[in-house]
């Protein structure tokens, strides 16, 4: 996904090759839904506080700079390997974080010895793939 | 460079926070309506700069077919996200999810290429991200791992 859109921004701009895929994503998505979800699923109740917020349609957001950012970074310095490698690195911190506190209606899960040594080593792991990019 | 990481960075904060936004709505929604929402919202939201860019931002090189549908695959990553990270929580869906895509990045890395001490670097990398990801994964690792290797065998994995 990120090699296909990156090559597209190689032949034009990151914002045009986020924006395509944006585009091309709504229509796939609108057709995925027609054929597979017409009706939508059983009605969960709304998190504490009675009504769900209005922010949770907002998720194509990040998600477009997601891709602008991608396509900035695979076609610099860092390559496709160092561009995943932090993309990973800022995820996990992200992760632990929202898990910790219960961010964006996520349930609290407090950090494991487990989680934050296995953090540390894909940090690691990062770092010498970068490396080996130069 | 330092710029360029800091970026790619962002990124990742970015992933995160898309990816539990739209859990929270594909909890309500599904998945698949979720990621409509995120690609339609998407949509609009690069629509901006590129009106503002105008006739020059839409210039397209000689590209191959296959740069135009990663779009396609995007749909997918959104609607299996939304469906996964509201299971596992946000950080074991990240470390599982990107350690699929660092494994798919090295492979792509050295497709055609002839395999060398950077290969060999690389692979000790994906295979660090691995153990972590392992480690992070399985409850107990710890301790498992302190276990001596004679108690394990025989043991269902």
């Amino acid at each position: 996904m990120i090699a296909f859109n990156s090559r597209l921004a190689h032949f034009s701009t990151p914002l045009f090759a986020s924006w395509i895929a944006h585009g091309v994503g709504a229509v796939v998505a609108l057709t995925a839904v027609l054929v597979w979800a017409r009706s939508r699923p059983v009605s969960v109740p709304a998190p504490a506080g009675g009504r769900w917020p209005r922010w949770i349609y907002l998720g194509g957001v990040p998600g477009a700079l997601t891709v602008l950012l991608a396509a900035i970074t695979v076609n610099g310095p860092l390559g496709f390997s160092g561009t995943l490698a932090l993309m990973l690195a800022g995820q996990m911190l992200f992760g632990v974080a929202a898990d910790r506190f219960g961010w964006l209606g996520l349930e609290r899960r407090a950090p494991t010895t487990g989680g934050l040594l296995g953090l540390g080593l894909v940090l690691t792991g990062s770092l010498v793939i970068i490396a080996a990019a130069g | 460079m330092l710029t360029a990481v800091l970026l790619a960075l962002s990124n990742g904060l970015c992933i995160g926070l898309s990816r539990a936004v739209n859990g929270h709505l594909g909890r309500r929604d599904g998945p698949l309506r979720a990621s409509l929402w995120n690609h339609v919202v998407g949509f609009v939201f690069l629509s901006a700069p590129m009106a503002l860019q105008g006739v020059g931002a839409f210039h397209v090189g000689p590209a191959p077919w296959f740069a135009w549908i990663g779009g396609v695959l995007g749909v997918a990553f959104v609607a299996l996200n939304s469906h996964v990270v509201v299971r596992l929580g946000a950080s074991r869906t990240a470390g599982l999810v990107v350690g699929a895509q660092m494994l798919t990045g090295v492979v792509i890395s050295n497709l055609g290429a002839a395999i060398d001490g950077r290969t060999l670097v690389r692979l000790a990398g994906a295979g660090l991200i691995v153990a972590g990801i392992w480690l992070a994964n399985t409850p107990n690792a710890p301790r498992r791992l302190r276990r001596a290797p004679a108690a394990q065998a025989g043991e269902p994995k």
